[in-house]
């Protein structure tokens, strides 16, 4: 029961409109962490690495 | 005892830098702006070193941060609700993969959807959905009962599903609570 691939690009927009999408949960599950992982998945970035030792420094040994 | 330990301090420090890309991928997740993201990771750092005595150590800090940067989120939220999220631009120059042009524009109709959510249902499916956080982790970060956490997360889903238009087609089990209202 696939759909038939559009031979017209103009069906495009169609197609679109409305996706069939066997599994909802799953689909959103993984555009999700596509989103998240992109990010979590990046270096820190040296501003926070200078704020930690500058407030670090700061209340040092109390 | 030659049994060298780490300070606290020095082990809490680790632990939050180790935490660091996480706050910055649910701050951005939850913000749809990658400035204001890595401005609410900041705050949070900040106040999490100022508030550091009433961390109970051996407790979960990645929660105890993500709480902090929630409401972080939402003080600044109440503040200035007439800021629109800057979603194609802001997020283009955080997030460079592009895999092919439909996935792409798939992806960005995502993030747009996403921050169409209201802020609850949002971060539920934020928090159960990608930072991988159990629904009693999630309930106690939002200060609800998990049964609330559930039901957000459910209805986000279902709302997402319908923003994208996603069609479950005919015979899926769950297809009821994605297609009704």
């Amino acid at each position: 029961m696939t759909p038939t691939p559009s031979s017209n690009p103009a069906d495009d927009s169609v197609a679109r409109s409305k996706k069939r999408i066997p599994n909802v949960k799953d689909h959103i599950g993984r555009q999700l962490r596509a989103l998240y992982d992109e990010v979590a998945d990046q270096p820190v970035p040296d501003r926070f690495m200078e704020l930690l030792n500058r407030l670090d420094a700061k209340s040092g040994d109390e | 005892m030659i049994h060298e330990t780490m300070p606290a301090g020095v082990q809490i420090k680790q632990d939050m830098v180790a935490a660091i890309p996480r706050l910055r991928a649910f701050a951005v997740s939850l913000c749809g702006n990658p400035d204001r993201a890595d401005d609410l990771v900041q705050e949070t750092l900040a106040k999490a070193l100022l508030n550091i005595k009433s961390f109970t150590i051996g407790t979960n800090l990645l929660a105890w941060l993500f709480t902090i940067l929630r409401n972080a989120y939402y003080s600044e939220f109440r503040k200035r609700r007439r800021e629109v999220a800057d979603i194609d631009g802001g997020l283009s120059g955080m997030l460079v993969s592009k895999p092919n042009q439909d996935d792409h524009m798939e992806y960005l109709d995502f993030r747009q959807a996403l921050q169409k959510l209201p802020p609850d249902q949002r971060e539920a499916l934020i928090l159960i959905g990608a930072s991988g956080l159990s629904y009693e982790e999630a309930a106690e970060i939002c200060k609800c009962a998990v049964g609330t956490m559930k039901s957000r997360v459910s209805r986000a889903r279902t709302r997402l599903a319908e923003l994208l238009q996603y069609d479950p087609g005919a015979g899926e089990s769950h297809s009821s609570s994605v297609a009704s209202e």
